[in-house]
């Protein structure tokens, strides 16, 4: 197994005016070669600040240590011109909200010139022949009407499909989709998860694919990784995940996911999402934990592969 | 409506506008407690020669008749007749619009200049020494007495450093030895238009020390609007998008987020253009300057009511054409208003 | 949002907590003027001709002027004059402005048409030129001069306050209680009015600054304050003929202008900070 990108011991600090939010606590994951890896998790449990932090750009007050390793090279200790040359190029993002990700003053054509320009020197002709052939392979008819519009001329599914296309543009080996369907339609969803594994396939990128959909992530993605509150606390391959689920809080998720026979009852999780300004010792689920030890409350479970590439991040399963 | 409909309409209402201003002022030059005709005879008024003048100023007659000859005066650009110099106010302030122009030309380029870099630094390095440091200078710069820091200036300048003249547009011995061929009655422009270089020197040297006074307020209020619009524009998720795709930093700030954050910025200046405008009355005081202000504070002085109402309705009627045409550039600048 | 509360944000920061205390300490001197200022009567308009245009110096701190009076005294009362002339012309200004922008936001219709129409022509004079216009008219003088600026500023807080009566009138619980039958003017009073009132507390802090400016720019031009009445304005225009040989005859007013201003500004711009990105301030 080829390992594209592999983050160990991630912690990030956010430094507020009402404290040190730590939002990130130790996360460790890995994104194989041509693989798509789902990280999943509610709001706030730190899935977009752990893609942000691969490519750097996150706000002035955050504090990051730990390690990044994309092919080979740890992008923690490289300079900003270094992360630049690699931002759109090596590994690209794709956002949520294709309605705000586009500057409205710009036509498209020339955001996305901009976005090849500012990577290889070529002329503006031959970016945009680049981009135009791009634009045809998100599916977008009509390629050189697209770029010359305007980004409120277009339809959120649109949007997102030339977000892809800029995804695209300079053939990274890595793409961070960061909830890219969460602000579309049902309908455009399905359209746009189904065109982000058709050029997968036809370009062999790999794909880290953010999302709080477990549905999504059942139909899209290779391994998934579950997080809690800034720890990785499972990870394991599709399959696996959704039919031997062991950290508490994945049988959790995965509980109220309504059974289709509609006998199954809902169970939903007791208490609420921790505050990261002070979150609790040990594990941070230890408190909405129905296997609560005493170990839970001191330490921080180590993820461990407790099976084939299954990982869990718990006590139960020897977790120092 | 499309945009040139749009126009029209604008220009409509500015007429009605500026109409608004002509009868404000009618109103306040007849409410003076002291008799226009006795000082528009001046010194040693006879009975007889204010008689004759009370005729020809049209004083005796009912208020709604001498607004109507005021009206119709105004439309064939009859501003009156000036009660100090006796010329017509038209062309007194003809020749001195144009110095005036000039200096808040120069003034305006140099608060753009110097104040749009300032404000994009400022809000890049949000909460640095730099920012903190612009921050007080822009606070100062609004809030200064105009005034007072020309005053400022030519003491430094002039008084202490000698390298600066204390007033006035150009020196009379280096007029005199290179005379200037005045084209557009912009002495910089018009001197370096023939190649007269001494005159250009001069007249730079000249101009300087009025512009920056004048542009100190402007600079203020631009640095501070483009450092809050900046500010908020780089929090936008599009700046967040071409910064994670490497876009160079120079590119991001200067050509992405600039531009959204640029109309509020063009909305202080054109802001700045009225106070300017009135700054510069008191610039041109402090520095001797032959325009506008000059011509207003003298015109006060005198009691001068023809030519003070003529220069308010110059000035108000330009206050409100600029101000016209920066609502129709912003307009036009955001592809979104949907008119 | 209560006074209290403005005032506790701003002791937060800690230049605007300067600003705030060197306005307080500055209206203290006003009003302690007699007791502070070395030479009151020279302040006042004694003039003390054995002792013109000298430096500044231990007796005099901030040197005297062409008629011997003390520079430092005369600054000092002068702050007087500065703030009844800002504080009135923003009072006055208010009184007029925000009953006409509350009814006419309210009440909308034809007569909110007449009155933006008019504050259209009022507006689109620049900022001192109205008021240049209406003391030109009316003679010069403190109390014209505050006539005069108040009638030029009058219509910024109508507007603004406008807009505001317009939002909250489209607020459910007016809504509501006009539907129950309660009468316009109790609607208007008790709760459009509360709820317009906090911009224009911004504002009128601002305002003071730029009023106590615009005066003093009058006063230079020989419009505001008349001699022998300490202004600052009125002393930079008179130092204004000797300066370059006695410096410190307008520099120590303009001094003191500025720095009125700046606090001014300072306040209002951290009070403006609170209330408006309170809705948008972004942590993480």
């Amino acid at each position: 197994m080829n390992v594209k990108l592999s983050i160990r011991d991630l912690f990030v600090d956010f430094a507020t005016p009402l404290g040190v939010a730590k939002v990130l606590n130790g996360v460790n994951l890995d994104v194989y070669q041509g693989e798509v890896f789902g990280v999943v998790g509610e709001t706030g449990c730190g899935k977009s600040v752990t893609s942000m932090s691969i490519l750097r750009v996150l706000p002035q007050n955050a504090y990051v240590r730990g390690s990044i390793v994309f092919e080979g090279e740890e992008l923690l200790e490289k300079t900003e011109e270094e992360m630049r040359e690699i931002r759109g190029s090596k590994i690209s993002m794709v956002f949520q909200d294709p309605m705000t990700s586009l500057n409205p003053l710009f036509k498209i054509g020339e955001q996305m010139i901009d976005v090849v320009r500012a990577h290889r020197s070529v002329g503006k002709r031959e970016a945009l022949d680049m981009i135009s052939s791009l634009l045809a392979d998100v599916r977008l008819s009509d390629p050189s009407r697209i770029v010359s519009s305007y980004p409120h001329e277009l339809s959120g599914g649109m949007k997102q499909r030339v977000m892809i296309a800029m995804a695209l543009s300079l053939k990274p080996s890595l793409i961070i989709a960061d909830e890219p369907t969460t602000a579309l339609d049902v309908t455009v969803q399905r359209q746009v998860l189904d065109l982000i594994l058709e050029l997968q396939e036809k370009y062999g990128f790999s794909v880290l694919l953010i999302t709080h959909d477990l549905g999504v992530v059942a139909e899209t993605c290779d391994r998934v990784g579950i997080m809690y509150a800034g720890d990785v606390v499972e990870i394991a391959p599709i399959e696996k995940l959704f039919s031997n689920p062991l950290h508490p809080y994945t049988r959790a998720l995965l509980s109220v996911i309504p059974d289709i026979s509609g006998k199954k009852r809902l169970t939903p999780l007791g208490g609420s999402v921790p505050s990261l300004l002070h979150p609790p010792t040990g594990c941070r689920f230890h408190p909405r934990c129905r296997f609560l030890k005493d170990v839970c409350r001191q330490d921080k479970p180590i993820l461990l592969e407790v099976e084939d590439e299954h990982f869990v991040s718990c006590h139960l399963y020897g977790g120092r | 409506m499309r945009f040139w409909e749009y126009v029209a309409y604008r220009l409509i209402l500015a007429v009605v506008v500026v109409f608004g201003v002509v009868t404000i002022v009618f109103v306040t030059s007849r409410i003076v407690p002291s008799d226009p005709a006795a000082l528009w005879v001046g010194s040693h008024p006879t009975v007889e020669a204010i008689k004759k003048a009370r005729i020809e100023l049209h004083l005796n007659e009912p208020l709604w008749k001498q607004y109507a000859y005021y009206i119709g005066a105004l439309v064939k650009g009859d501003l009156g007749v000036s009660i100090r110099t006796h010329n017509s106010v038209a062309s007194d302030l003809r020749t001195a619009f144009s110095a005036t122009f000039e200096l808040i030309v120069v003034a305006e380029a140099i608060a753009i200049l110097i104040g749009v870099p300032l404000g994009v630094v400022s809000a890049v390095r949000k909460d640095s020494w730099v920012d903190n440091l612009s921050r007080i200078l822009a606070v100062s710069g609004v809030s200064l007495p105009a005034f007072w820091f020309g005053i400022i200036l030519q003491l430094i300048f002039f008084r202490y450093l000698g390298i600066l003249p204390l007033s006035d547009r150009v020196g009379t011995i280096v007029l005199l030895q290179h005379p200037l061929k005045v084209l557009t009655g912009f002495y910089l422009l018009d001197s370096l238009l023939t190649g007269n270089f001494a005159v250009f020197w001069d007249a730079l040297k000249h101009i300087i020390l009025p512009a920056f006074t004048l542009s100190v307020y402007p600079i203020g209020l631009i640095t501070r609007q483009v450092r809050s619009m900046m500010v908020e524009v780089l929090q936008e998720n599009y700046v967040r998008t071409v910064r994670a795709y490497g876009l160079p930093e120079r590119q991001i700030y200067y050509k992405y987020a600039l531009k959204n954050a640029i109309t509020p910025a063009l909305i202080s200046v054109g802001l700045s253009f009225a106070y300017t405008l009135v700054g510069a009355f008191l610039v041109e005081l402090v520095f001797n300057w032959p325009g506008l202000g000059r011509y207003a504070a003298n015109a006060i002085l005198s009691m001068d009511y023809p030519a003070i109402s003529g220069v308010t309705i110059v000035v108000a009627t330009t206050y409100v054409f600029v101000n016209l045409v920066v609502d129709l550039i912003q307009v036009h600048l955001d592809p979104r208003i949907v008119l | 949002m209560k006074v209290i509360d403005g005032v506790r944000l701003v002791m937060r920061k800690k230049i605007s907590a300067v600003a705030f205390w060197t306005i307080i300490l500055l209206v203290l001197m006003a009003i302690f003027a007699p007791l502070i200022a070395p030479y009151p009567q020279e302040a006042t308009g004694t003039p003390n001709l054995k002792a013109r245009l000298l430096p500044p110096s231990w007796e005099h701190p901030f040197g005297t002027d062409h008629l011997g009076r003390d520079v430092l005294s005369r600054v000092i009362y002068g702050a007087r004059t500065s703030f009844v002339v800002g504080f009135s012309v923003v009072a006055i200004a208010l009184l007029i402005g925000l009953p006409l922008g509350l009814i006419s936001g309210y009440l909308g219709g034809k007569f909110d048409m007449i009155i933006m129409r008019l504050t259209d022509v009022f507006l689109a004079f620049p900022p001192l030129l109205l008021a240049l216009l209406i003391s030109s008219s009316i003679g010069s003088g403190m109390f014209n001069a505050i006539l005069a600026l108040a009638i030029s500023w009058w219509p910024w807080y109508t507007r603004l306050v406008r807009g505001m009566a317009i939002s909250v009138k489209q607020r459910p619980y007016v809504e509501a209680a006009s539907c129950m039958g309660i009468s316009q003017v109790k609607i208007v009073l008790r709760h459009v009015l509360p709820n317009s009132i906090s911009p224009m507390i911004v504002q009128a802090t601002m305002d003071v600054g730029s009023a106590i400016l615009e005066a003093a720019a009058l006063s230079f031009l020989g419009l505001g304050v008349q001699a022998p009445t300490p202004d600052w304005g009125l002393m930079i225009s008179e130092g204004k003929n000797y300066f370059l040989n006695y410096w410190w005859y307008p520099v120590f007013p303009g001094i003191a202008l500025l720095v009125v201003v700046v606090s001014f500004n300072i306040l209002g711009d951290a009070v403006r900070e609170f209330i408006d990105p309170r809705l948008r301030r972004r942590v993480i």
